[in-house]
């Protein structure tokens, strides 16, 4: 099978594949036998994935020797086909978190797929579905963690914020003085300082 | 000879150590929890602290240092967007990256902590929280006595300090309803305490002059307003159980707008919540409705033509059982504030 219909097959598993390309390609499906059968089994290995959702603590008891493991079968399986690890390629444009975060999923299929083992030393592997879990992808890290507040109108939001603020402020035993005065007094401090610098 | 001295002041420091740390096993969990904000406010350190809640972590590196004049702190965001805030005693300044389009948060870190209310509990009298010891831990490497301030009833959060054995310091807080949920925790991950801040520390490490750079000022004051509390109107027929009005004021909204923004506190001694009234003028549009931002818990309502918020740090339950009481609230504000 070739990278191009490879890396297709990886964008239709992901929904990203427009809808010309689909049809064209589950058309090829009915002639192709050796497609047929690497779509069931990219589609398998994401229902592993799938079923995955508890596994945190699972990533957690795979030992680096395992990954490791994982990773060279990867790459044995992969080489001969493309002549370059063409997950490392398709992987490129994933953050490195993800990728990490891929080698574990990796591995973890490794570990807990059962329905797998239908070859010694040769587990499926596709990265492709790595996104599909949610374990794979990093962390939902928001530097305001009220974001999720839906509100119709930004004003809105901002008068909510505002008030938050102000009363977390408050909360802690402060009063914040009115931002323009602030700024005033800190333009008048930071004159101050310049002038007094020896340069 | 010098080994000797040296041996010697090795026994003396261990010695102090020890008394030290029994001084603060001997504490009494409400003055552990005194000595917490003042140990939050006199101590040099730094350290990494990761905060969590609603699911989302976030992390910061903060260097802090004492002083005679005043504290300064500088804190440093190390997920998520660039954000540095520098603090000089009351005074604070923060560096964002412009693509971070949100209003900068620029509450103190020892806010973070909750550690302010320790001072609170000198006049908690209330049968609403329940102090307690909860046995020994380790945070950040170093041996903690927990202690939890404990609620009633599930119209308020409790807490979970769990404070340096050496120095009294909050190492972490975890913020818990009254059945458990943890609502948010904010814990060191590596501290050191009592060591010397170079000015150069303090110094920011965001390029304030970059273009993708903005910066921020603003000053705080730890003035309370004038109201007594025999000055304040009565404003409401019912409040939730044990929370009563503690301070009033209105003010501009923004300087130099004539909107004014009514904001009354109230308190049950530990948690607080803020109401904030303001006029709603024709093009401006209202919102109606519960929200929740992280672990501070919004209601909005509009009434009369006013904009009413209860916002707090207590559960959405609280908020919303004081929004319902404010049906009358812009019409007893006309009359008891305005001449």
């Amino acid at each position: 099978m070739s990278e191009k219909l490879r890396e297709q097959l990886s964008a239709m598993m992901d929904g990203e594949l427009d809808e010309g390309e689909a049809k064209l390609l589950v058309r090829r499906f009915a002639n192709d036998p050796e497609l047929s059968e690497a779509w069931e089994r990219y589609h398998r290995c994401s229902r592993l994935l799938e079923a995955s959702d508890d596994s945190a603590e699972r990533f957690a008891l795979l030992d680096q020797d395992f990954s490791k493991g994982v990773m060279d079968a990867i790459e044995r399986e992969a080489a001969p086909a493309v002549g370059t690890v063409w997950w490392q390629e398709w992987l490129r444009p994933v953050a490195g978190v993800a990728v990490a975060a891929g080698v574990a999923t990796v591995a973890l299929v490794g570990l807990q797929g059962g329905e797998l083992d239908e070859g010694p030393g040769t587990p499926e592997v596709v990265p492709s579905t790595v996104e599909t879990n949610p374990w794979a992808t990093p962390a939902r890290i928001s530097p305001a963690a009220g974001r999720s507040l839906q509100l119709e109108d930004s004003e809105s939001w901002q008068r909510l914020n505002s008030y938050r603020l102000n009363h977390a402020d408050r909360a802690a035993g402060l009063q914040r003085i009115e931002s323009q005065a602030a700024d005033a007094l800190d333009a008048e401090s930071e004159d101050r300082d310049e002038g007094s610098e020896p340069q | 000879m010098k080994a000797v001295s040296h041996r010697l002041m090795v026994a003396f420091c261990c010695l102090a150590a020890l008394a030290a740390s029994q001084a603060v096993q001997a504490d009494t969990p409400r003055a552990a929890l005194e000595r917490m904000a003042e140990a939050m406010s006199e101590l040099n350190f730094r350290g990494t602290f990761v905060q969590i809640q609603g699911g989302e972590v976030e992390s910061h590196q903060v260097v802090h240092r004492a002083g005679e004049g005043g504290s300064s702190e500088r804190l440093l965001s190390l997920t998520g967007s660039q954000r540095e805030l520098l603090r000089q005693h009351d005074a604070v300044k923060c560096i964002f990256a412009k693509d971070d389009d949100g209003d900068v948060d620029l509450r103190q870190a020892a806010a973070r902590f909750n550690a302010y209310l320790g001072d609170k509990l000198k006049d908690l009298d209330s049968g609403h929280y329940s102090l307690i010891s909860l046995g020994r831990d380790r945070v950040a490497g170093r041996a903690a006595n927990i202690i939890g301030i404990q609620p009633e009833d599930e119209l308020r959060y409790g807490f979970r300090f769990w404070l340096d054995r050496e120095t009294g310091m909050p190492l972490r807080n975890d913020m818990v309803s009254a059945d458990g949920e943890v609502i948010q925790q904010v814990m060191f991950t590596d501290i050191m305490l009592d060591v010397d801040i170079s000015d150069e520390e303090l110094d920011p490490v965001l390029e304030k002059e970059a273009e993708a750079f903005g910066t921020r000022h603003a000053r705080y004051s730890r003035k309370r307003p004038g109201e007594s509390e025999q000055d304040l109107p009565t404003l409401f027929d019912a409040l939730p159980d044990g929370f009563r009005l503690v301070a009033a004021q209105s003010e501009p909204r923004r300087a130099g707008n004539d909107v004014i923004l009514h904001h009354l506190i109230l308190s049950d001694g530990i948690a607080q919540v803020s109401i904030f009234v303001e006029p709603l003028g024709e093009e401006r549009r209202g919102f109606e409705g519960e929200s929740r931002m992280g672990s501070v818990s919004a209601h909005g309502r509009q009434v009369d033509d006013h904009q009413i918020t209860v916002v707090g740090e207590v559960p959405m339950k609280t908020v919303t059982a004081i929004a319902s009481e404010i049906d009358s609230l812009p019409r007893r504000l006309a009359e008891k504030l305005e001449p």
